[in-house]
């Protein structure tokens, strides 16, 4: 009995993995292939018998990227205005978080709600109204426009989730701190904060992510070389002479790295909180 | 030591109201003076406004009227880091993410507590609570009874003139509550400060208070010394509130007869000492509807010879304790419960005879389940509250219009 239901289970475990390298593979073919024809030169490229691996490996691509395209100005304007939006989501949501569930305050369970109505409107409905505000204020072709609508598309979600995050910490807490002496921002930064540090983690990933590779708002709202990001950047190697397979591969992999080094980085811990059913990150 | 005893003051309660909403009086205090240096407690049923009496001292809730005072202070506006108060709470609030150590000397670099100051302090409250070997842990890697140790280690560092407990104990194990009810009682001998305390447990209050603040739906029943409230009940319910098993009632009336009272109700005929007949209100002569109490242990069970007064019961249900037997008796008043002293092998339906110590009857009106006797004489008994210098009532009765003392 025992040794069927090993042998069958040891079957299932096989299909189980047989399925999930299938799904893997998939995945990751696509990263493989970009990384593959970085590597190679323009040749072999557009050559008609394509290879999985390149013939002669060559960082041809990569030094054109780096020295004769705007891509280290790319880089250096993405990452800015991720770490700048992650930065302002974290802050203005936990201040949000804080504030949602330690006041009482007129309007509150509205405001919440309206916080996540604005999450409903999708993109393509806001591009226009959005432009025609940034061109009045006269921020458009800069780092606070994209840092700004970033943070507002961002925002509702680093709100509920913190404020998810404020309501699991005890009120207790709040309470001792106060009655030790602390003030309320002394008490938000002292007690409240470091408890809060998963969750805040977890946002500043997440809004980093989304705003390293977001297309649309720098499209809108961006028009000068100097000022564009990099997925701006990636699609000048696509114009109407043609692809440039091999600097484009090469850019598409810089790009992914951040995404894919934030996420080595912090995965068996995000999986480790998914799994706690706390949704974020356990330090 | 000595230097905190004097820091000790006196909490008075003027006139608190607090509210939750419109109509729903939480709390409804007229006068309460918690005497410096004692150990008061507020004992009642789980949303009777102990715990709310206790945030508007810690400043934590603002009363909506009324003033409250620490010594000649008015405390009301303070903040309750301004106020000089530590409190315990029942969760303990320790600062998880801070070691034991940063936990005890949080409050003392808030209220800018130099260095050496700090580690003496730390040192004295570790010593005395036995957290030596724990100060650079986590709470998380403590048990209940030593996070317990470690809350109650980081209020006495603060040396505050007010010691504020909610619960405590309720969320430990019953041994270790045992235990820690001891090590509180050695606590408050040592550091002599006051100390408010607040439970539902009857035990913990009759066991470690000076004084008990009774209370149900906001109000103040009876503030008094353990004894006195054990002994004279103001009310129905402080009657039936302390004290396990509850006091015995009966519903009955009195009459005038043969040159004396006497309670009689259903299946009982109870002539009243002459003692009691002269402590009777005048209420008591006005309506005649009244419930007379009597504690188990003041009903005594008869085997042989039975005073004239006796009634008779049927044994109903019988409690091997150790140490004593609780015996119920199914009788013509109802179920009459007794407690003997010591493992007495009892037969179910056995008729017995029993009667009261005539010394230990309790009456309460029907109408408004006040006690209709004044409080006797008894030498360890002392007023509720000694005066003030606030010259205000100094008794509290909230829910009796006469005066008690």
């Amino acid at each position: 009995m025992i040794a069927t239901y090993r042998l069958r289970s040891g079957a299932r475990t096989g299909a189980l993995m047989l399925a999930t390298w299938f799904v893997v593979l998939i995945a990751v073919f696509p990263l493989f292939w970009a990384i593959s024809t970085s590597l190679r030169d323009n040749q072999e490229v557009i050559s008609r018998t394509p290879s999985l691996l390149p013939q002669s490996v060559t960082l041809a691509n990569y030094q054109n990227v780096l020295k004769v395209s705007n891509f280290p100005q790319q880089f250096a304007n993405s990452t800015i205005i991720a770490v700048l939006s992650a930065l302002s989501v974290v802050f203005f949501g936990s201040l949000g978080g804080y504030s949602l569930t330690r006041f009482r305050f007129r309007g509150q369970a509205l405001s919440l709600r309206v916080v996540l109505l604005t999450y409903l409107f999708p993109a393509v409905l806001l591009v226009v109204p959005m432009f025609i505000i940034f061109r009045t204020l006269g921020l458009t072709d800069s780092y606070a426009a994209l840092v700004i609508v970033h943070t507002a598309t961002g925002l509702p979600l680093g709100l509920w989730l913190l404020r998810a995050y404020f309501l699991s910490i005890p009120i207790e807490l709040d309470q001792a701190a106060m009655i030790d002496g602390a003030s309320r921002l002394g008490t938000l930064f002292d007690v409240l904060l470091p408890q809060a540090i998963p969750g805040m983690i977890s946002i500043f990933i997440f809004i980093f992510v989304f705003s390293w590779g977001d297309y649309l708002w720098p499209l809108i709202l961006i028009t000068s070389r100097s000022q564009m990001t990099l997925p701006l950047g990636i699609h000048t190697y696509m114009n109407e002479q043609g692809f440039q397979w091999g600097p484009l591969m090469a850019v598409t992999v810089v790009f992914a790295l951040p995404v894919v080094v934030l996420f080595t980085v912090v995965q068996s811990r995000l999986v480790r909180g998914l799994g706690a059913g706390a949704g974020a990150i356990k330090f | 030591m000595a230097e905190l005893a004097l820091r000790a003051t006196d909490v008075r309660l003027q006139g608190i109201k607090k509210s939750f909403g419109k109509d729903q009086l939480a709390v409804d205090i007229e006068a309460m003076v918690v005497p410096a240096g004692e150990f008061v407690t507020l004992l009642g049923p789980s949303g009777c406004g102990k715990t709310t009496t206790l945030k508007l001292i810690a400043g934590l809730e603002r009363p909506n009227l009324g003033t409250i005072y620490f010594g000649d202070r008015p405390v009301t506006e303070l903040s309750p880091g301004n106020r000089d108060i530590a409190m315990v709470f029942q969760n303990y609030a320790l600062y998880p993410h801070m070691t034991v150590r940063d936990n005890l000397e949080y409050g003392l670099k808030k209220h800018n507590v130099p260095r050496d100051e700090r580690q003496r302090r730390v040192a004295w409250a570790s010593q005395m609570l036995q957290l030596d070997g724990m100060l650079q842990r986590k709470p998380r890697q403590l048990s209940g009874g030593q996070q317990q140790r470690v809350a109650l280690g980081r209020a006495m560092v603060r040396e505050p003139q007010v010691f504020l407990l909610d619960e405590p104990l309720s969320n430990l194990d019953a041994r270790l509550r045992l235990q820690m009810r001891s090590e509180l009682i050695r606590l408050h001998h040592t550091i002599g400060t006051t100390m408010i305390y607040v439970t539902h447990d009857q035990v913990e209050a009759m066991s470690m208070s000076q004084r008990i603040a009774v209370m149900r739906d906001g109000r103040i029943q009876q503030y008094d010394n353990p004894e006195a409230i054990y002994k004279y009940p103001a009310n129905r319910f402080v009657a039936s509130f302390i004290g396990s098993p509850c006091m015995n009632l009966f519903e009955g009336e009195l009459e005038s007869r043969d040159g004396g009272v006497r309670f009689v109700a259903r299946g009982l005929d109870v002539r009243l000492p002459r003692e009691m007949v002269g402590r009777l209100r005048e209420e008591a002569h006005a309506d005649n509807g009244v419930a007379l109490g009597v504690r188990p242990e003041d009903v005594f069970l008869h085997m042989a010879d039975a005073p004239a007064d006796a009634s008779m019961g049927r044994v109903n249900v019988v409690e091997e304790l150790g140490p004593e037997t609780l015996v119920t008796l199914e009788a013509g008043s109802g179920e009459v419960v007794t407690r003997v002293r010591g493992m007495q092998a009892i037969e179910f339906d056995r008729q017995l005879c029993f009667s009261f110590d005539p010394d230990n009857l309790h009456l309460f009106s029907l109408k408004n389940g006040e006690s209709v006797l004044r409080p006797g004489e008894s030498s360890h008994h002392v007023p509720a509250a000694p005066a003030t210098s606030s010259g205000g009532r100094t008794f509290v009765h909230k829910t009796s219009s006469s005066s008690t003392s």
